[in-house]
């Protein structure tokens, strides 16, 4: 019993180490990314906001995730859903909060994440982010987050790493982004692509590169977010 | 009915108009995941109400709508209200030119969509 314990200990406190690794490399990202991420937004309501909201909403869950004890798995994913849902900041920011909780939710209490455990928990950031909308818009962060979660359901029995996985998301998701531009007639009017995805899609980058031990801070090629 | 000065004449924008761009831009906002009934049902006669959205007159000038709604279970309720309020007042001015001078959200019910 002890040891099981101690063992549930240890784990969370792995988990919990990586977690905020991710969440450090997306948050470190969404700040060099968040003025030209607000110069995107234009739709639905062109605020301005969205680069700010998914930075603070990031920053929020770096916070919780800094003030949890791990005192074991099942807490700090409870402690977790709670702050992404107490702490999500605008429309982006409350998307991204159902796309991570449906992640966490999904991910494999134990062991590496493979091919089928990646798709489950995209498929389940999918499910978490679409629930919550009547008429779903195309060309929006949730138009990119199935795509993700297409890419890889169709690579989930192929062997690769999951740097490898990763990488092949971003990819897709840099398409997809791209994308966007012409799903909706107000982002074809301005000429960019939607604000939210581009959002998504930089934190995606930066997780990718952490987990490959990459250096997060030299994001190149950057992205063509603007038409000229 | 809601009344815009224009150069060439006035423009009546009626209530049930107003009504349906709110509520079409309502079905699109993240968060809602349905209608509420309305409430002020005394009110009925008086002015137009379609399901959940009601528009009256500003007290200090534009128009005031009330808007109930059923948000998805697990959300953050004030951010959800929050970004409703701004969607729908930005999508209403932006077609009908009419001031929006308030909004009020209230929610009428919480639950999963499915």
């Amino acid at each position: 019993m002890t040891s099981d314990l101690e063992t549930d200990s240890a784990r969370a406190s792995a988990e919990l180490a990586l977690v905020r690794r991710l969440a450090l490399a997306a948050l470190e990202a969404l700040e060099r990314e968040r003025q030209r991420i607000d110069g995107l937004n234009v739709y639905p309501v062109p605020d301005g906001d969205t680069g700010m909201n998914l930075e603070l909403t990031v920053r929020a869950l770096l916070e919780e995730l800094n003030a949890t004890e791990s005192s074991g798995a099942a807490t700090v994913r409870r402690d977790f859903a709670r702050a992404l849902l107490m702490r999500a900041r605008g429309t982006s920011g409350v998307i991204l909060s159902q796309i991570v909780r449906g992640a966490v939710e999904a991910a494999p209490v134990s062991g590496p994440i493979g091919g089928r455990a990646l798709a489950t928990m995209l498929e389940r950031s999918r499910d978490a982010a679409y629930s919550a909308v009547a008429k779903p818009a195309e060309g929006t962060i949730l138009t990119l987050m199935r795509e993700l979660a297409d890419e890889a359901r169709g690579r989930r029995r192929k062997t690769l790493a999951l740097e490898q996985r990763l990488d092949a998301l971003v990819e897709r998701g840099e398409t997809a982004l791209e994308r966007t531009r012409e799903q909706n007639p107000t982002l074809s009017e301005a000429g960019v692509v939607d604000a939210g995805a581009a959002g998504l899609l930089v934190c995606l980058r930066a997780i990718a590169r952490a987990v490959a031990g990459r250096p997060v801070t030299s994001q190149a090629p950057a992205l063509k977010l603007v038409s000229s | 009915m809601q009344l815009k000065e224009t150069e060439l004449g006035q423009l009546f924008i009626s209530s049930r108009a107003i009504a349906q761009i709110a509520e079409r831009s309502l079905d699109e906002c993240y968060g809602v995941v349905g209608l509420g009934r309305g409430a002020r049902i005394r009110r009925a006669f008086a002015l137009r109400r379609r399901h959940g959205v009601e528009v009256s007159p500003g007290e200090q000038g534009g128009i005031e709508l009330t808007l109930a709604v059923v948000i998805a279970y697990g959300l953050n309720l004030a951010e959800v209200a929050a970004t409703v309020r701004s969607r729908v007042s930005y999508e209403v001015e932006r077609v009908t030119g009419l001031e929006v001078a308030r909004v009020e959200v209230r929610i009428d019910d919480v639950r999963s969509r499915d």
